[in-house]
């Protein structure tokens, strides 16, 4: 491969700045022209082997005002698509600079105290130049118009296998799918949008990569990993919990609760204990309990709070454990109709100081403080329920 | 990266972007062809690795295991910081005279800092940046459980923050910047695109409103370290505040003027004027609607107290006000503003034509369903932007039994 190189030298300078000026599109800001050396960046000196020899650029001619032949040179030349998106994209910009340019000069003019381009004028001015340069990128880029090469190197770094155009694809109905979500208002749309979305990804996926990929990124996916917290399962066990639950919420989502009628609800609580039961089927009864327990939001924010006063984290396990505890001897108490409510009442603030005492013993007087707000809130039901009600006087 | 080709693209392409630039440079490209393409082949180099960091679970652990989620994960977010940083430092060296900082300051950028130098400006973002990030590093640390001693932090890290522009602005440059930035002038910017008002006017409602801020906006990270009971005591304190606010600017502006500015500050309102310039349309269009919506509130509160009405007689009138209500929006605003601003407002809308009586005030709106004949009224549905409304008749069925 002959190796082109650029023309430099005295001389050649100013003709390149000549050519700069004649080129370079407005912009919407002052932009000096590029230093003429190869020197590069202000400041910094760069040795380039291929700035000493005469050759002439290997992009000479680029057609710098028509997006669509400058399309077909870039990819001619070999240049990568996120590098000809780019450019592309920034040539279409310019051809918008002068109006953006007039908006900015407008914003300028406000007083400061004026809220500059979230005017509602200059807003609905901006958004009107917008859409005008999505639709022009979009009639030069098509699909690749929106291309996010981010969320792209996300899911080549997930996916290392999957070939290019399937990894374009499924970052195309990633942001179709963040698109349709913007419009929604209400969780039922939600529900409709995520299957739009589980349905448009899996015509691009075999089986086995739809699942990779939704247990890598859906949210079903995600709630059940936030739900485990703490509790360790294996890479088959996470496996069969989320098809249980993607079962389950094919039909139950808590997407749909809202819209539900009482048989709704009745049906829906039926499917959530069946649920339940294919879980400790798939977990034993021990390990289910751990489970159920990581599931708890009080348990989840007391772990919080442990590693935050760096404590070990058993104690966050004791601290459930007491709360079992007592909750169920509370539960106990109300329900033993052989005591009076004098004695109910004096038994259940004991049973409140004996938690407050067990619960200071682990964490310190400012870690109880902490505890009742985050996690601890269970001990208010048994305080409060502690307090005797007020009986109004019968007046004979 | 791609593999080179045996395209041009090849004869330019290097793994130090430096050389690429130089020979972009030196190649006479525009400037911003030189930005569009050091700022994209940054993006690919980093972008994945920053998107991947921000991700609420960590893409690096196995998908069958938990990690801490991104905000309370200080190591990631530490990360996080570190590598946008190295990526705006080389984007600065990269581009060098082309760089963000070295361009002529935005109009943003002037209403922000007034008449500052660009190196300056670019300072400033840096500290305020620094500060951010350090901000967030402690928010991820607190796990989302905020212990007493938090609050002595913040109030350090709001104080180191203000010594370095102290340090590195003259007096007079720093009260300006408080002027230009301060949570009033944050609050008031909106409502003034619409209320017009000369500096003059600008600077006594300025320091009107001074004394009330901290009552009324406590700031980012005040509310988020107050107890439970301190929150609600600021939420009642807050409305105590905003009443006498409410008052000493209506003795200043007048009547007619406050009701102007009351308006202007209305989120509602402004959304719609944003919906009538899109279409073109006069901004008189703006306060119709919004008089009609004032309206419709009015005679939703008229019928659910009118005491010749039966319940029945109640909810088949406020369900006829809703739709009604939407035909007479459709009219005002046109076809685009019309949908645009329905789909806005549906929530509340639908409310009423379920039977719901609509109030509105300064977080949003808010509606109650009929007390129906001895019973007492279904309670109030507090709701703004995304807030849920149930039936307004109160219709309860049996409880959603919750997962494990």
């Amino acid at each position: 491969m002959k190796i082109s190189t650029f023309i430099l030298g005295a001389s050649l300078s100013v003709n390149v700045a000549i050519v700069a000026l004649l080129i370079a599109q407005s912009t919407s800001g002052p932009v000096s022209l590029p230093p003429t050396s190869a020197s590069g960046a202000k400041g910094s000196a760069v040795s380039d082997p291929l700035a000493r020899s005469g050759e002439r650029s290997p992009l000479a001619d680029l057609p710098l005002d028509d997006p669509a032949k400058l399309l077909d040179r870039l990819r001619a030349a070999g240049f990568p698509p996120h590098l000809w998106r780019a450019i592309v994209a920034a040539q279409v910009r310019q051809q918008f600079a002068p109006r953006r340019a007039a908006l900015e000069a407008r914003a300028a003019q406000q007083p400061f105290w004026e809220a500059g381009l979230e005017d509602p004028q200059l807003r609905a001015a901006h958004e009107e130049i917008r859409q005008e340069e999505d639709q022009a990128l979009q009639a030069i880029l098509g699909a690749e118009a929106k291309a996010d090469e981010a969320s792209r190197g996300l899911l080549r770094q997930r996916f290392p296998d999957w070939p290019e155009e399937k990894i374009a694809a499924v970052e195309r109905a990633q942001k179709a799918h963040q698109e349709r979500m913007r419009e929604v208002r209400r969780p039922a749309e939600q529900f409709a949008a995520e299957k739009i979305a589980h349905e448009e990804v899996a015509r691009l996926l075999s089986p086995e990569e739809l699942d990779n990929y939704e247990l890598r990124t859906s949210r079903d996916a995600n709630t059940l990993r936030a739900r485990l917290g703490n509790f360790e399962v294996s890479e088959q066990e996470f496996r069969t919990l989320f098809a249980l639950q993607r079962a389950f919420d094919a039909d139950h989502s808590p997407l749909l609760i809202a819209g539900l009628d009482p048989e709704g609800v009745r049906a829906r609580n039926a499917a959530q204990q069946q649920l339940n039961e294919q879980i400790r089927n798939t977990l034993g009864d021990e390990r289910y309990a751990l489970y159920q327990r990581s599931a708890d939001s009080n348990y989840q924010q007391t772990s919080r709070l442990v590693a935050r006063l760096e404590l070990p984290a058993s104690t966050a396990d004791q601290l459930y454990a007491m709360q079992q505890d007592v909750q169920r001897r509370a539960a106990a108490l109300r329900a033993d109709q052989t005591l009076t409510s004098e004695i109910r009442s004096a038994q259940l603030t004991a049973l409140a100081a004996e938690a407050e005492t067990k619960a200071t013993a682990v964490l310190g007087p400012s870690g109880y403080a902490a505890y009742k707000q985050y996690g601890g809130s269970w001990l208010n039901a048994v305080q409060s329920r502690a307090t005797p009600a007020r009986i109004a006087p019968v007046t004979p | 990266m791609p593999p080179p080709s045996t395209g041009d693209w090849a004869s330019l392409q290097s793994d130090d972007l430096r050389v690429v630039v130089a020979r972009l440079r030196a190649g006479g490209y525009p400037g911003w062809l030189v930005r569009a393409l050091v700022q994209a082949e940054l993006d690919f180099r980093y972008g994945a690795r920053l998107r991947g960091l921000s991700q609420q679970t960590d893409p690096n652990v196995p998908f069958w295991k938990s990690g801490p989620v991104f905000s309370f994960d200080p190591q990631r977010i530490a990360e996080y910081s570190r590598v946008s940083a190295e990526r705006a430092k080389l984007e600065r060296e990269l581009l060098g005279d082309l760089a963000d900082e070295n361009l002529a300051p935005t109009a943003e950028q002037r209403r922000r800092y007034g008449n500052l130098p660009a190196a300056k400006i670019a300072q400033i973002e840096r500290i305020n940046q620094d500060y951010f990030d350090l901000n967030r590093e402690m928010r991820a640390a607190m796990k989302g459980i905020t212990l007493p001693e938090d609050r002595q932090k913040f109030l350090l890290l709001e104080r180191e923050q203000r010594a370095d522009l102290a340090a590195l602005l003259t007096p007079e440059e720093l009260a300006d910047f408080d002027l230009r930035n301060s949570p009033v002038t944050e609050r008031l910017r909106p409502a003034f695109s619409l209320f017009k008002v000369t500096e003059e006017e600008f600077r006594a409602i300025h320091e009107l409103q001074q004394p009330y801020a901290r009552r009324i906006e406590p700031g980012p990270n005040t509310f988020m370290l107050m107890t439970p009971d301190e929150r609600r005591n600021f939420t009642a304190q807050q409305a105590i505040a905003q009443q006498e606010l409410d008052a000493a600017m209506r003795s200043k502006l007048g009547d007619a003027r406050f009701a102007e500015f009351t308006r202007a500050s209305d989120y509602e309102f402004r959304q719609l004027n944003q919906f009538v310039a899109r279409e073109n349309l006069s901004p008189k269009v703006a306060i119709e609607a919004f008089d009609l919506r004032t309206r419709i509130a009015e005679e939703s509160q008229r019928i659910a107290n009118e005491p010749s009405l039966s319940f029945d007689e109640k909810v088949a009138a406020l369900n006829g006000l809703g739709q009604n209500a939407r035909a007479q929006f459709r009219t005002i605003l046109g076809p685009g503003a019309g949908e645009a601003y329905l789909q806005r407002a549906d929530r509340w809308i639908t409310s009423v034509e379920r039977g719901g009586v609509v109030t509105f005030n300064s977080n949003g709106w808010n509606t109650t369903g009929l007390e129906r004949p001895n019973s007492a009224p279904s309670p109030s549905r507090a709701a703004g932007a995304g807030a849920g409304v149930g039936p307004a008749n109160g219709a309860t069925g049996p409880a959603v039994r919750a997962g494990p």
